[in-house]
């Protein structure tokens, strides 16, 4: 298809007569094929005695285009990676694998026809140059090739697992391209899983025979004996092994939760604000604080709290003028309120108090503690009265 | 033998005969043209010294360089003159700058096969505005030999290209 465009411009040129002529940079992309044979044929032009004798041409000389076999695999996702969140599953990191040769391949993905995937890469370092090194793996690797068209126009493809099923690339003309996902589930309960720390892994792609289900190795003629007039194989990628790889990261992206319970004397029998003091007859009010400076939301929050027996009791309509017993309050927004009944549980509002004396506090009142800090810390305040 | 086999020879002689003439006016050209494709290879022999060696063109892939030699043999006995060898860069190949050499001879180049003149008025049409070709974009190349070739000898044109 190249080399008849090619043709026409050539034809294009010659119309031109002389002076200035206009020509477009060839691209030099794919290369010319494999199996391509080149001529030359020389002219001369002569006389002898004053007179022009008939022009001589020369032999055809000619060579034979030989395989460049060469490749490349370039990671898609930007940094810091892909984040993922513990025992969430399916995650994947995009990975173009590019025939930068000149005859068409086909090639094995992280050296199995089974899909398996290459993460155990422990100590490898962020390919993303700022960043953490892997410190832990992901389960279940796999690697699958995207049945999206690779170019540059259309945006990168999104792994849907039920039409990404190959897992090696079996034809890929020369110069053309295809994605290829790695696709991981993350760990739950691994040490380490916290929030920030980074899982590499690897896509490495290998060139084989096209059509050969991938099972074929491309034999390297790279030092062998010069055949002229035989296609042979010459591997021109960096380690000359038509092996290529690239790194990718997933970053665990989780709550990170800090509890602190504090407790002030918010009203005695004698004393005056702000001179109140922890005396029969005073009223406590005590508070817990949760705060996430992860990088995720954490939901289905519930908070319990053995309340002390001796000497002091849970102190109900303390708020909401008197209609409810514990107070709500995210950062700095007008709190909400709720009823914490003796019960067993659970209870429509999510606040009750156990036979046993545990304060719990869950769905629907407190559901979960946002990431952000301070800023979206959870306060949760109930009182409780000294016996006189 | 037959009647229409005679014919048949005698039809055949006067084939033979045409043939040899033909032969006998090629004898009087008087220049013997080769041309040739080689790459370079480095050898290491076994002290570890390195050298380059020509060798026939093989190994060839994309970005590769190499090196077209043509030779115009004087075979007449009289000099030949006005020695002029023409050569279009081979398709698929970029010529590669400040390769060609041909001792004694002029060198030009054409964009198109017919306007040849020296690389500086070489110009190329682009975005409306006339810049000088590029090397690369050189399509024919021509050496004029300025003495004449004397009986025997040999004149030697090369240039070197990169396969696209």
């Amino acid at each position: 298809m190249k080399s008849s465009l090619r043709q026409i411009k050539r034809v294009g040129l010659a119309c031109v007569a002389l002076g200035s002529i206009a020509v477009s940079q060839q691209a030099f992309a794919e290369g010319t094929a494999a199996g391509t044979t080149i001529q030359n044929t020389a002219t001369v032009n002569y006389q002898v005695g004053g007179v022009s004798q008939a022009a001589i041409n020369s032999n055809t000389a000619e060579f034979l285009v030989d395989n460049k076999v060469n490749l490349t695999v370039t990671r898609l996702n930007a940094a810091p990676g892909v984040s993922v969140s513990p025992g969430g599953t399916d995650y994947y990191t995009t990975f173009k694998l590019t025939n930068s040769g000149n005859k068409t391949q086909g090639y094995i993905l992280n050296g199995s026809l089974a899909g398996n995937g290459d993460a155990n890469l422990t100590g490898v370092a962020n390919p993303f140059g700022a960043g953490p090194a892997d410190t832990i793996q992901m389960l279940n690797t796999r690697t699958f090739v995207s049945g999206a068209a690779c170019d540059d126009t259309t945006p990168t493809p999104t792994y849907d697992s039920s039409t990404d099923t190959t897992v090696f690339v079996d034809s890929l003309a020369a110069d053309d391209c295809v994605y290829v996902f790695v696709v991981a589930n993350a760990d739950t309960i691994a040490a380490g899983f916290i929030n920030g720390a980074v899982a590499a892994v690897r896509l490495t792609a290998q060139a084989r025979i096209a059509n050969s289900g991938a099972a074929t190795v491309v034999p390297k003629h790279n030092d062998d004996a010069d055949i002229p007039g035989t296609e042979q194989n010459i591997f021109a990628d960096a380690g000359q092994d038509a092996t290529e790889s690239a790194d990718s990261v997933f970053v665990v992206s989780s709550a990170t939760l800090t509890v602190a319970k504090s407790s002030a004397v918010i009203s005695d029998p004698i004393n005056v604000a702000p001179n109140f003091k922890a005396i029969p007859g005073a009223v406590m009010e005590y508070t817990i604080r949760l705060t996430n400076n992860g990088g995720a939301d954490a939901t289905g929050v519930v908070i319990t709290d053995l309340l002390p027996t001796n000497g002091i009791s849970f102190t109900t309509a303390q708020y909401n003028s008197g209609a409810s017993d514990v107070s709500i309050q995210i950062g700095a927004g007008a709190p909400t309120f709720c009823v914490a009944e003796v019960t067993a549980g659970p209870s429509a509002d999510g606040c009750y108090v156990t036979p046993g004396g545990v304060l719990t506090v869950g769905a629907p009142a407190l559901t979960q503690v946002a990431t952000g800090g301070v800023a979206t810390e959870v306060a949760v305040r109930f009182r409780m009265t000294i016996a006189d | 033998m037959s009647q229409g086999k005679l014919k048949f020879i005698a039809a055949a002689a006067l084939l033979a005969f045409a043939v040899d003439s033909q032969v006998l006016a090629a004898d009087a050209r008087c220049i013997s043209l080769k041309s040739m494709a080689e790459v370079e290879r480095e050898i290491v022999d076994d002290k570890g010294g390195k050298s380059v060696k020509r060798v026939a063109a093989s190994k060839v892939v994309p970005g590769t360089e190499v090196i077209w030699t043509i030779t115009a043999e004087n075979t007449c006995k009289q000099a030949s003159e006005n020695v002029t060898i023409n050569n279009p860069v081979p398709a698929h190949m970029q010529l590669v700058a400040n390769s060609v050499t041909g001792a004694g001879s002029d060198v030009t180049y054409s964009l198109d096969g017919k306007a040849f003149a020296k690389p500086d008025q070489l110009t190329v049409k682009e975005n409306g505005a006339d810049r000088k070709a590029r090397t690369n974009e050189y399509k024919h190349i021509r050496w004029e030999f300025k003495n004449p070739l004397p009986a025997g000898a040999t004149a030697t044109a090369s240039f070197r290209a990169v396969l696209e």
